[in-house]
């Protein structure tokens, strides 16, 4: 544990860096594809596959077990936040059935100096998230679905990821990319 | 201690220059109403525009971005600060108010840095955002008026 | 830079404090001496005048050597005008003296002569307190020659005595002559100065009579009046008065040595006795003060030895002057003398600029670029001939400053000198003084602030002086550079010409200088440039303003075409940076501006010089698309090599090889297809009206190079904001490559060229071949046009259509008619015709007379030419899927067919009737038809022949005479092509394409459903049997040989009988020649052929009066109708007792009687015959199917009843006899056959087969 966390301390990359480059990635999609849904959709799968790929890392590095609940679940991705995002979500807006809950970032690294200009209203800049989370709970048969309630780019106070539980998956064969 | 009493009057006419002496934000800023508004702003973006020539000798001439005031015509002061990317903020003043308009540079060049790290804005176009421009007004006020 | 403590020192003052600024001024100037040159008379043109100013101004600089032999270099300055009062400030700086006068005019007569000279005269006395000398160039009427040079030249030593006695009169310096004297003396020989004032004086008296004695001897009639005591060069205008140079070296030496003697005089003043020297100014400050006191003392000679500085300085005394300045500078400053201390500086910076950079000249433009160092001085070292003293200057001269301390030491004496209100005049020249070095240093920013300075100095002036001011300054930005101060200070100069204070505006001023802010501002007046820039260019609302500012002057200038124009551009670059209410407000003010003056793409020339180029309202329309149109498909053009017209030939243009790949993504220039010279081409256009209001475009053109192109104008009404699409007409005059530029359009009152190349995502242009002029032709049919044509291939040429339905085996004629509408002869025509058929059947259907159309040809223009086009409705007329063979076979039909033939020949009308309706008339007859039938069948089940029971059912049941399934008409289509061509278009191997399409319906008429064969009375001929079903609605009447025809109802059937010759041998001998591999098939071949041939079915429908006539081509025959169809190679020549048996006939006899019977074949073929067997056989034939053979009991035969003959040689026969008797009586039959074996036969065609005698004979035995 303390090798791991030691590890997490040294790998430390400057967050500006991190928040150009996403955002030059973006600009360029919308560049390429001037449709902000399709860019959308597109960032969701860049989250995805990068999902697949993190939370191997992630529960290497953390060592931690299996999840035995949802809430369980909540709290690693929770960590996993702080962890890759260096940021720690809120974990909130529990639905009554308890499979469904939220994600409140009071503020998102990644939408740092981002200003949606008037005809980019409707593109979900941080849809990567949604992607990752997807990914990577894929991976571990957890078949949920995720997408963004608030939005700071969008105004609202702070940005709300909704993370819905699906089904469990049975059988270990990842459905890869789609 | 740069808001001195005497310091609350006068108008100041704010811009930031590209390239190629294209605007790209505008402000406008002051203490008393005056109401013949619009010849004044011409009169205050020719000011600007032809202090620009001093404003481009004296970048080279100091290693600060903050040139102070450069140019005077009749009552009004230019001030002027070049960024690094020899964007240039322009004054144009008509009460000497040196303090308040250096601390109003420097925050004005933070947002400015922040606002072109924004992915979608294009450098040397003008700037929309009204995030910026709250900014702007803010230290405007925080700065140039007690 | 000013002064903190301003104007303390000055009163605020109410006297004319120094008069007119003089903002050319050099700190070189300080030491020149002023000459003013002056145009007087009425008679001298300015530009006389001119010439004769630059001439003279040309030497700036003379050298002249002093008395102690030390050369000194004397600038000198020209002017054209000099305020008297400047001469007021001469004591402060000498320099500001006018030392000398010329005046230039010129005369006709003699009056015009005393009244030039009067006036210089006058100008003499309003500068007479500093003149020295003048000279009067006067220009003679040409004729008059002039030899007074030379006069003038000798007396040019004593010349300036005489002026210097005028001045000695009048001159403040009165106790200044003697020196005065001797200073002039010394020129004529290079005495030293100390010459005696009395000899001087002698010589002088001399001097002066002699030289009046001269002018009094004049050359000319002309005479200078008497009070006219000035020196006269006389030249004529013409000439080129090479003298003048002299003359003018010669006048400035005098000045010179008038100046040197006065400063000697000063400088051996007793500096404690000299007077106070005053600014004009400062005359009543010291009223009243105490002169002896020291500090005026001081102050006295600080400023003395100023002036003495001055003087050296204008005396080239360079050294001399730098030491003076510096001492007067320390007094000065010790007396707190601010004004004159300036003084000093000032002189201290002009002495040591003159020595630090000699070359320093007026107006001489300068552009600082990146490789020009701040500070680098730029004239230093221009090569020039003034002695190297001055060319490389000493540094280490006493007291000289520093290049940088010029501009400091500047600086100060600006700063005192802004101390005083009066002197404001002064310091505003200094600031122009030291802005110029600095500018010469290269110390931009020094410059600036030198000029920034002149901005603020607060002098009452005239606007007209304030705009100079202006004008200077932006003169001097511009030299170092700063175009956008020198364009704000231009657009003020501009602002000043015409402000309220003005009294008089000039209005063509402010829009000439407004021009000048122009490029400060990166305004270009050229909207291409404006608008290809890539990005904003410049301060967009700083732009308009000006540009709005440009146009009212323009207005007020009374150019209204400027107007317009510059309105134009405004509305054309600045678009986007217009607010939408702007945009239309402008574009209203545009309109009403135009309607003074209606704008023109053309270069409007100003009277300066200056070019304003067109200005192109290409955005207004904004044009979103421009695309050319191909040709209509008939009239595209098509290379008459190619083989297939249908993909069009032009996928071989040059600029598609190769870069297919590249095509894809990015558009071509060149189109790939072609127009034709003389037709109307079309481009279509995509406008969008972006104003608020209805736009009317009128007189829009298309705009191209290249070919001659006849562009028609057309003229649309634009809604707003609705993108219209609009098509432009040309024709293009002549064959070659066309080039698209753009177009043409005329709104808001303003014509505008809108080039593509300057558009947005348009291509520079777009080119297309023009191939030479082809006709044009219309086509017409006599047939009705089909209501629809099917999708059949390309029919995208189809110009018209036909469509008719024919009766299978009906045939129409179509006439086509092809009108030539062009003004081109149609010389080659070609008619083809396309269509899914197989080739020969299209033949059948369609067909015309080629060799006709081509007799047609030329067609000439407004001629028409015809083609007639048969139609045939060609069918299959035999049922199809019926096979023959079924039906019967050699026997059955040979059996019985006398009977049957009897009948049908009979009663043919009745017999179709009971045939295809059986059941419902069941008359006796049809019974006993029946009945017969069996016995038919019967007789035929005798010969055992598998397929009877089938055949029978055949027969029998009604189906097969109903009629057949398939009635339904079919549909056939065909285009008809026409490629034609002419002129020279046909030379350049091109031609159109446009066909017809036809539409044929074909009604099924009648079909044969069924046929057999039967054999005919005579062996040569046989029996066609046909069912005919007549599939009309109509009767129809149907004639089946020549004399024989029949009714038949709509929608019945009947048999007939056709009598058909035998298909000779000759056409089969081939076949038994050499054994042909599926000579089984040639053999159906030949003989349906042969059948289809003779047999003609014509039929008429005379309801509707049509007819036409029905083959059986392709008719079916089973092997066993073949032996009937076809000639027997054998010959057969059977005889009982004797007597030839002929067929049909039954022969009788009684039991017991011997019958001798003969057989003798003969072979009717080229070729042997081997192996053969002939067979006697006799039977009894119990008529219900079953015969008996076995007649032991009943005859008995003598003779073989079989012989072999091994060969049967061609056209030879052989006989065979044998005899037979019979026992009991009853009815036999005898059957006679010839049988070729198999294995051993010659040919394969006959292997294996039976030739009988048919029918066999029958004999009735009774007893």
């Amino acid at each position: 544990m303390s090798r791991s966390s030691s590890r997490i301390d040294t790998k430390k990359v400057n967050s500006e860096l991190v928040t150009l480059t996403y955002g030059a990635l973006v600009a360029q999609m919308i560049k390429d594809l001037d449709n902000a849904d399709d860019v959308s959709k597109q960032l969701e799968r860049l989250g995805y596959n990068m999902g697949i790929r993190i939370v191997e890392d992630f529960l290497s590095k953390t060592g931690s077990g299996r999840c035995l609940d949802l809430k369980d679940t909540a709290d690693k991705v929770q960590m996993a936040f702080k962890m890759y995002l260096g940021v720690q979500p809120n974990v909130a807006n529990w639905s009554a059935a308890g499979d469904e809950f939220s994600f409140i970032l009071d503020s998102n690294p990644l939408t740092e100096l981002v200003e949606l200009p008037d005809d980019l209203k409707n593109l979900k800049y941080c849809n990567i998230i949604c992607g990752v989370l997807r990914g990577a709970l894929e991976m571990v048969h957890l078949d949920v679905q995720s997408w963004i309630v608030q939005d700071q780019l969008k105004g609202d106070s702070n940005t709300e990821i909704r993370l819905k539980f699906i089904r469990r998956l049975e059988d270990s064969i990842p459905a890869g990319e789609d | 201690m740069s808001k001195k009493g005497q310091k609350v009057t006068g108008s100041y006419y704010f811009v930031i220059v590209g390239h190629n002496d294209n605007p790209i934000f505008e402000l406008e800023f002051s203490n008393n109403k005056d109401p013949k508004k619009e010849d004044h702003r011409h009169l205050n973006q020719f000011i600007a525009h032809a202090a620009l020539d001093l404003i481009d000798e004296h970048k080279w001439k100091t290693h600060s971005m903050n040139l102070k005031s450069v140019d005077k015509f009749n009552q009004w002061f230019v001030s002027a600060f070049v960024t690094a990317s020899l964007i240039r903020f322009v004054m144009v003043h008509d009460n000497r108010n040196d303090d308040g308009i250096k601390n109003f540079f420097n925050e004005v060049y933070e947002s400015y840095i922040k606002h072109s790290m924004n992915p979608f804005y294009q450098e040397n176009t003008p700037i929309k955002s009204l995030a910026f421009d709250k900014k702007a007004q803010l230290y405007a006020k925080k700065y140039l008026c007690a | 830079m000013r002064s903190s403590v301003s104007y303390i020192l000055s009163s605020s003052t109410t006297e004319p404090n120094m008069s007119h600024p003089d903002y050319e001024q050099y700190s070189h100037d300080h030491a020149a001496l002023l000459i003013l040159i002056r145009h007087i008379g009425s008679q001298l043109k300015p530009k006389t005048y001119n010439k004769f100013y630059d001439r003279i101004s040309k030497l700036s600089t003379v050298k002249i050597t002093d008395s102690s032999g030390q050369v000194r270099n004397i600038y000198v300055r020209y002017v054209k005008e000099y305020p008297v009062e400047n001469n007021d400030w001469g004591d402060f700086q000498t320099h500001r003296r006018l030392l000398g006068l010329i005046s230039i005019g010129k005369y006709d007569s003699q009056l015009e002569l005393n009244e030039i000279c009067r006036v210089h005269e006058s100008l003499k006395v309003k500068y007479t307190s500093t003149l020295y000398d003048s000279r009067c160039i006067l220009l003679k009427p040409n004729e008059v020659q002039s030899p007074g040079e030379t006069s003038a030249d000798e007396s040019n030593k004593s010349s300036p005595d005489s002026d210097v006695i005028k001045d000695d009169d009048s001159s403040p310096y009165d106790s200044s002559s003697g020196d005065n004297l001797k200073s002039s003396s010394s020129t004529d020989d290079r005495s030293s100065v100390e010459k005696s004032a009395e000899d001087a004086r002698k010589e002088k008296v001399e001097k002066l009579l002699e030289k009046l004695r001269e002018e009094k001897t004049p050359d000319s009639k002309f005479t200078t009046p008497s009070n006219f005591k000035s020196r006269a060069l006389f030249y004529a205008e013409t000439e080129a008065c090479d003298d003048l140079e002299q003359q003018l070296t010669e006048y400035v030496n005098s000045l010179f040595w008038v100046l040197e003697s006065k400063r000697l005089e000063k400088s051996r003043e007793k500096l404690e006795r000299v007077s106070l020297l005053l600014a004009p100014f400062e005359k009543k400050d010291f009223v009243g003060l105490d002169m002896e006191s020291r500090n005026n003392k001081k102050r006295c000679t600080g400023r003395v030895t100023k002036h003495l500085g001055d003087l050296c300085l204008q005396a080239g005394l360079l050294p001399e002057s730098l030491t003076y300045y510096s001492n007067a500078a320390e007094i000065l400053k010790s007396v707190n003398d601010w004004l004159w201390l300036g003084a000093a500086y000032e002189g201290l910076c002009a002495a040591s600029a003159l020595i630090l950079y000699p070359n320093i000249q007026r107006t001489l433009p300068l552009h600082r670029n990146a490789s020009l160092q701040e500070g680098s001085p730029k004239r230093t070292s221009i090569s020039t001939t003034t002695n190297p003293d001055l060319t490389n200057p000493k540094k280490d001269v006493l007291n000289i400053l520093t290049p940088e301390d010029i501009p400091k030491r500047y600086r100060e004496a600006i700063i005192h000198y802004s101390k005083y209100q009066n002197a404001g005049i002064i310091e505003t020249e200094a600031s122009f003084k030291a802005a110029r070095i600095s500018v010469d240093q290269n110390y931009s920013l020094q410059a600036a602030s030198f000029l920034q300075n002149v901005v603020f100095i607060n002098i009452t002036l005239s606007e007209q002086e304030k705009t100079q001011r202006f004008e200077m300054l932006s003169d001097l930005y511009t030299q170092i550079g700063f175009a956008r101060k020198a364009a704000f200070c231009h657009r003020l100069a501009a602002s000043r010409y015409v402000s309220a204070q003005n009294p008089t505006p000039n209005w063509s001023q402010c829009y000439n200088l407004m021009l000048q802010s122009f490029p400060g501002h990166k305004l270009s007046l050229d909207p291409t440039e404006m608008c290809t820039s890539p990005h904003q260019m410049g301060w967009p609302s700083l732009q308009i303003h000006l540009l709005t500012e440009l146009v009212v002057a323009a207005k007020r200038m009374g150019h209204s075409a400027l107007a317009t124009r510059h309105q134009t551009f405004m509305l054309q670059t600045m678009w986007d940076h217009l607010t939408p209410t702007d945009q239309k407000e402008l574009a209203i003010q545009l309109q009403s501006l135009s309607a003074q003056c209606e704008g023109a793409p053309v270069p409007l020339v100003l009277d300066n010089g200056v070019v304003i180029p067109p200005a192109n309202l290409s955005n207004i329309p904004v044009c979103s698309g421009f695309t050319l149109k191909n040709l209509q498909p008939h009239l595209q053009p098509r290379k008459i090599q190619m083989a297939k017209q249908d993909i069009g030939p032009f996928l071989f243009t040059p600029i598609n090889f190769g870069s297919l790949e590249r095509k894809s993504n990015k558009p071509q220039s060149k189109m790939d297809f072609l127009w034709v010279e003389n037709d109307l081409c079309e481009v279509t256009l995509k406008l969008v009206n972006p104003l608020p209001f209805e736009l009317k475009v009128s007189n829009m053109r298309l705009l191209t190079a290249g070919v001659v192109f006849e562009s028609i104008p057309e003229t649309v009404i634009l809604p707003s904001e609705t993108p219209t699409s609009l098509t432009l007409n040309g024709t293009p005059k002549e064959s070659g490559e066309l080039e698209l530029l753009g177009y043409s359009t005329h709104t808001l009152g303003v014509k505008s060229n809108c080039r593509l190349r300057f558009m947005k995502n348009f291509l520079p242009h777009y080119s297309i071949e023009v191939i030479p002029s082809l006709p044009v032709m219309e086509v017409k049919t006599s047939l009705p046009q089909s209501a629809t044509f099917s999708t059949f291939q390309n029919f995208e040429n189809v110009v018209t259509s036909a469509s008719i339905s024919l009766y299978n085996g009906e045939s129409t004629e179509c006439i086509i008619t092809l009108t030539n509408t062009s003004q081109v002869a149609i010389e080659m025509l070609e008619v083809s015709i396309q269509s899914i058929l197989e080739p020969n059947l299209q033949e059948q259907i369609f067909s015309w007379d080629a060799e006709e159309i081509q007799k047609q040809l030329p067609i000439v223009p407004n001629s028409s030419a015809t083609i007639n086009v048969r139609l045939y409705s060609a069918a299959n007329f035999l049922a199809s899927g019926f096979s023959g063979p079924e039906l019967s076979s050699g026997v059955f039909g040979s059996s019985h067919a006398g009977s049957i033939s009897l009948s049908m020949s009979a009663g043919p009308s009745s017999l179709p009737s009971r045939l295809n309706s059986p059941i419902s008339h069941q008359s006796t007859m049809g019974g006993s038809f029946h009945s017969r039938r069996n016995d038919l069948n019967s007789s035929f089940r005798s010969s055992n022949s598998g397929q009877s029971s089938m055949t029978t059912q055949g027969c029998r049941s009604p189906g097969v005479l109903a009629l057949p399934q398939h009635a339904a008409s079919s549909v056939v289509e065909g285009q008809l092509q026409f490629r034609y061509s002419g002129g020279t278009g046909l030379l350049a191997g091109y031609c159109r394409s446009c066909s017809v399409f036809i539409t044929l319906e074909m009604m099924p008429s009648l079909q044969v459903t069924n046929w057999d064969v039967l054999p005919a009375e005579t062996s040569s001929q046989f029996y066609l049997v046909l069912d005919i079903a007549n599939l009309t609605s109509q009767e129809m009447e149907l004639h089946y040989t020549s004399s024989k025809h029949m009714l038949i109802e709509g929608h019945e059937s009947c048999r007939i009988p056709v009598p058909v010759d035998r298909c000779p041998l000759s056409k089969l001998t081939k076949l038994y020649m050499e054994n042909g591999i599926d000579e089984r098939l040639d053999l159906d071949k030949i003989c349906s052929d042969h059948i289809a041939n003779l047999v003609d079915l014509r039929w008429q429908l005379s309801a509707i009066d049509t007819n036409g006539k029905a083959t059986l081509k392709g008719i079916t025959l089973t092997p066993n109708m073949l032996d009937i169809v076809r000639m027997s190679p054998l010959n057969w020549d059977v005889s009982i007792n004797g007597d030839a048996v002929k067929p049909q006939e039954a022969l009788s006899c009684e039991a017991g009687d011997c019958l001798e019977v003969s057989v003798k074949i003969g072979n009717s073929l080229e070729k042997a015959l081997r192996h053969l067997s002939m067979s006697v056989q006799f039977y009894q034939d119990h008529q219900n199917g079953v015969c008996n053979y076995r007649l032991e009991n009943r005859l008995a035969t003598t003779g073989l009843s079989r012989v072999l003959v091994p060969t049967l040689e061609p056209q030879t026969s052989a006989e065979h006899n044998c005899n037979v008797l019979f026992f009991t009586p009853g009815q036999y039959k005898m059957d006679i056959q010839v049988a070729a074996p198999e294995c051993v036969s010659a040919t394969a065609s006959i292997s294996g087969h039976v030739w009988r005698f048919i029918p066999p004979v029958e004999i009735n035995v009774s007893l």
